[in-house]
């Protein structure tokens, strides 16, 4: 039934949002392997990842309703309360509490270094999320590239970046060029990648030091434009390839 | 002829053989041909000066001539030989009525699941939210559903709900009593009472045309019995509800139908969502389904 899972999805923790999107009673829509998500924050703080479907007729609880403890769909007005997943209301049959099997599918979800993880396997225990930097980080500018995350890495592997392989989950440590040169001309960012299909990937950005001000947007200005023009060539690379059938 | 077969992909012979509004009349240019999708098939209409229309497979030079009938003011055709006459509707013919298409709008989702949606009284109160359901007035009765005895037809009757503005012609919220009746896995119609003369019944029918698997084009036939409002308010008031439905539907997923009953959990208020899926498996629907 609803807790049913056909696809087998690993243990591991992918980067699916920057925390300052996940607001109050907002949801917002990811996407990891393939899988929709629907991320929403009650009103304790308590960030849910559940699958983006209502298990009652299939609608994307993203355009839904965030009560602040609970989810409504949009379509029937059932409920479903934050945490558990459980459904505590269906509005068609008021008087009658609803089966403890009718639940939406929730996945591991924390908040680490700017970024909301979810782990989308229902292996226990889960895998420890990856220790990237200290107390001190800068959060960057997250980029979507139509590219499948292969062609990502592999593109990054020849700017000679440090590509760690295996170890979840992919980072690629890089030296991004500083408009700024407050640091030697360039700056060590660790990229996060999150597989948001076979085709899609997100590149999100760190680095390992707490900046403020214009020293910040400096940051922030230009490890944009590097990331902006490395879509670009990733892009242009996979369409040529393509082209080419390959 | 070879050729022209070779358009024809869908291999469902259920759905091959059924007929399809393509159009309704009233809109085809006369003398000109305008291109059309059925079951993923190219099509050709060409409706004559004298008001006949006609189909190809293809293109009406070497395409294959289809067989066409016009019925409730649309043009249907199909790919295939259909069993069956086009169903009836008794009251269309009934003096006094407002006959016309209201819309013909193309969503992006499979024909069963707007068919559903069309069968469901529990969204009201949530997506026609002050026109045909307002909050607390959200609970479902239980109805009947039954399938007629050749298995031609689902039927569903005391269904109830109380609407805020049920029609154009509804001076004030009551509780309506529907009919609905799918007679056609791509076509379904409602009865319900007329807000001025509990004693004889609207009639709405959601008539589809399925371009491929997960995308249709919505044809919504209106027989009203109305003296008061023009046909572009009431074409107007039945286009204002299906925008409500039409995000909806583009966000179901999967966007084909799952017949296994397990696959997706119901309430009692499913019944007829139930039933017809059910149905559907009866009759060996596999286009726009997922089989169990």
């Amino acid at each position: 039934m609803s807790g049913e899972r056909p696809v087998q999805f690993p243990n591991r923790w992918f980067p699916v949002a920057r925390i300052e999107e996940v607001v109050a009673r907002h949801i917002v829509q990811a996407q990891v392997l393939g899988q929709e998500i629907a991320i929403w924050r009650d009103d304790t703080g308590f960030a849910n990842a559940w699958e983006n479907r209502c298990p009652h007729r299939g609608v994307r609880l993203s355009i839904g309703l965030n009560t602040g403890h609970e989810l409504r769909c949009q379509y029937h007005g059932w409920r479903y309360s934050s945490r558990s997943g459980q459904c505590s209301f269906i509005p068609a049959q008021p008087d009658r509490k609803p089966a403890n099997a009718i639940r939406a599918t929730t996945y591991g979800c924390t908040e680490q270094y700017g970024f909301v993880w979810v782990n989308l396997s229902n292996t226990q225990p889960t895998a420890p999320l990856p220790s990237l930097v200290g107390d001190s980080f800068t959060t960057l500018r997250s980029t979507h590239v139509d590219a499948p995350l292969s062609r990502v890495k592999a593109f990054l592997e020849r700017r000679r970046a440090s590509v760690t392989d295996g170890g979840p989950p992919d980072l690629v440590e890089i030296d991004v060029p500083m408009r700024d040169p407050a640091e030697n001309g360039t700056m060590r960012t660790t990229l996060l990648m999150q597989p948001m299909s076979d085709t899609q990937t997100v590149i999100h950005g760190i680095v390992a030091k707490a900046l403020v001000g214009n020293d910040r947007l400096a940051l922030l200005r230009s490890h944009d434009a590097y990331l902006t023009r490395l879509r670009d060539e990733i892009e242009n690379l996979a369409r040529r390839d393509d082209t080419h059938g390959r | 002829m070879q050729e022209q077969c070779s358009l024809i992909t869908c291999e469902d012979p259920t759905a091959l053989n059924a007929w399809y509004v393509v159009a309704a009349v009233c809109e085809l240019p006369i003398g000109l041909e305008r291109p059309a999708r059925l079951l993923d098939a190219p099509l050709t209409l060409r409706r004559e000066r004298g008001g006949t229309v006609q189909a190809w497979l293809g293109s009406s030079a070497e395409g294959l001539s289809l067989p066409c009938r016009q019925k409730f003011g649309y043009a249907w055709t199909s790919l295939g030989v259909p069993a069956q006459d086009i169903f009836d509707i008794p009251q269309y013919d009934e003096p006094h009525r407002r006959n016309m298409n209201a819309a013909s709008v193309g969503v992006n989702v499979s024909g069963p699941r707007a068919i559903e949606n069309f069968l469901d009284l529990a969204h009201f109160a949530f997506v026609h939210t002050n026109y045909l359901g307002v909050e607390p007035h959200t609970e479902i009765k239980p109805y009947q559903v039954n399938i007629s005895e050749g298995g031609e037809e689902i039927l569903a009757t005391q269904c109830r709900a109380y609407q805020p503005v049920a029609a154009l012609s509804a001076k004030q919220g009551y509780e309506v009593e529907y009919v609905y009746r799918v007679p056609h896995p791509y076509c379904a119609l409602l009865y319900k009472a007329v807000a001025t003369d509990p004693t004889r019944q609207d009639v709405i029918g959601l008539l589809l045309q399925p371009i491929t698997e997960d995308r249709v084009v919505a044809h919504m036939l209106l027989s009203l019995l109305d003296d008061t409002n023009s046909d572009a308010a009431l074409r107007g008031y039945q286009q204002l509800i299906f925008s409500q439905d039409k995000p909806i539907l583009e966000n179901q997923l999967p966007k084909r139908l799952p017949l296994n009953l397990r696959t997706e959990v119901s309430a009692r208020a499913d019944a007829s969502s139930s039933t017809y899926r059910r149905w559907l498996n009866d009759h060996r629907v596999r286009y726009g389904t997922i089989p169990p």
